[in-house]
């Protein structure tokens, strides 16, 4: 039996498991068939404040195969991404570290989306996975923003740092470094930040997906800078082109570039963040105090007259 | 590698390329099927510099080889010989990435 339950659909014996808003998105997982989330690694997220129709996520046993479906990017070993016959991506998470396979895919874009596993698991499954790709889907359905693989914090002055970097980039030695050393600072993740663009610029906000040092922060700012971090004996800071920005930060970014109805969004979404923010690169020796630094620059290199109202 | 190298093919944007303007670059992401050939199981995006945006402007409606070396002759400052020769290294490379299609008399708009 199903109630209708605004814009999300909620099975009537399906226990729901809320996820306060990312971004302004709520999460809410429908469980069926006796399936449970692990929440182990759950961080204290407090969540924004909820702006929009939450993303639902039914998890349910069934079918993982994507018969039907074309490969369309493999991430080894997690998952393989695909297209449905209507365009939309799914994910197939592969069974490794004695788990089930489960299949991602969309029901309705941007809304509803579904976990189906090959066998009913023995033990909680872990969310993280299907949540961010499911979260990444929603946000790219929706044309309103990108999942960055970065570290992210607030200046003193409330404007947004992004520090994009792959995995050993050095995002979460500086986000331990930043909270030792600058404690006042509102630090939003190390490890996955929420970009969305509107109206009135690019916004970062914090996630509750966080890395090794646990930083889920759920404040947001202005975008008002990007630092490409490098650890180094000495300090330095260059000003990066946007072109050289655009070919950094682009792997960093959930882009949906199998998708032709989407990819053109994403780009744009790119475009004003590497056009209207200050693009540095910051070397600086890995201690508190060179991290100290950083923030220190980050905050000067904010664009000119933003703060002049 | 030439692209066909028969100078009266011609050629034009394939469906399923997207093209946008970013950091001031043209960036091509080809997004047309793939299939389960490893080899095309991965994303990537293009950077045209400016011969190539050039190139790629010109490629909205079919055009020879001819037609593209000839034209970029007139816009940029180089040879007849180096501009058929960098058309068709053009040509080829967005073939492989499925940029860009022959166009047939029957296919022709």
């Amino acid at each position: 039996m199903r109630v209708s339950h605004g814009p999300c659909d909620v099975i009537a014996d399906a226990r729901l498991l809320t996820v306060a808003p990312v971004a302004g998105i709520p999460i809410v997982h429908e469980l069926c068939d006796g399936i449970e989330l692990e929440r182990r690694d759950a961080v204290d997220w407090a969540g924004t404040t909820a702006m929009t129709s939450p993303l639902c996520i039914r998890h349910e046993c069934g079918d993982a195969r994507p018969d039907g479906m074309r490969a369309v990017l493999d991430v080894p070993p997690w998952c393989t991404f695909h297209m449905d016959t209507r365009g939309e991506p799914a994910a197939l998470f592969h069974g490794i570290f004695g788990e089930v396979d489960r299949l991602l895919s969309c029901e309705d874009p941007g809304l509803r989306y579904v976990v189906r596993y090959s066998v009913r698991p023995s033990e909680p499954v872990v969310a993280l996975q299907s949540e961010l790709a499911a979260f990444s889907f929603a946000l790219s359905a929706r044309a309103c923003g990108l999942i960055a693989h970065s570290c992210a914090f607030v200046t003193l002055d409330g404007d947004g740092v992004l520090c994009p970097g792959i995995s050993g980039t050095g995002k979460t030695t500086l986000a331990r470094l930043l909270m030792e050393s600058v404690p006042e600072l509102q630090l939003l993740t190390d490890d996955r930040a929420i970009v969305t663009l509107d109206t009135r610029g690019a916004t970062v906000w914090g996630s509750p997906w966080p890395g090794a040092a646990r930083i889920a922060g759920h404040g947001s700012a202005p975008l008002g800078t990007v630092v490409f971090i490098r650890h180094s004996t000495d300090r330095g800071l260059r000003v990066v082109t946007p072109g050289d920005a655009f070919r950094r930060i682009v792997n960093t970014l959930s882009m949906p570039l199998w998708e032709p109805a989407r990819c053109g969004r994403a780009l744009e979404i790119v475009d004003a963040i590497v056009s209207n923010a200050e693009l540095v690169e910051i070397s600086y020796p890995a201690t508190a105090e060179g991290a100290a630094w950083v923030a220190r620059e980050a905050e000067r290199s904010q664009p000119l007259g933003r703060h002049a109202s | 590698m030439r692209a066909e190298g028969v100078s009266g093919n011609r050629w034009q944007r394939a469906a399923g390329v997207i093209a946008r303007r970013v950091a001031g670059e043209m960036v091509l992401v080809p997004v047309a099927p793939r299939t389960n050939d490893p080899e095309f199981k991965s994303a990537r995006l293009y950077v045209l510099n400016d011969s190539g945006e050039y190139l790629w402007s010109l490629l909205d409606t079919p055009q020879t080889t001819a037609d593209l070396a000839r034209n970029l002759t007139l816009t940029f400052e180089t040879t007849a010989g180096r501009a058929h020769s960098d058309v068709d290294v053009f040509l080829a490379a967005l073939r492989d990435i499925g940029a860009v299609r022959e166009v047939t008399d029957a296919g022709a708009g």
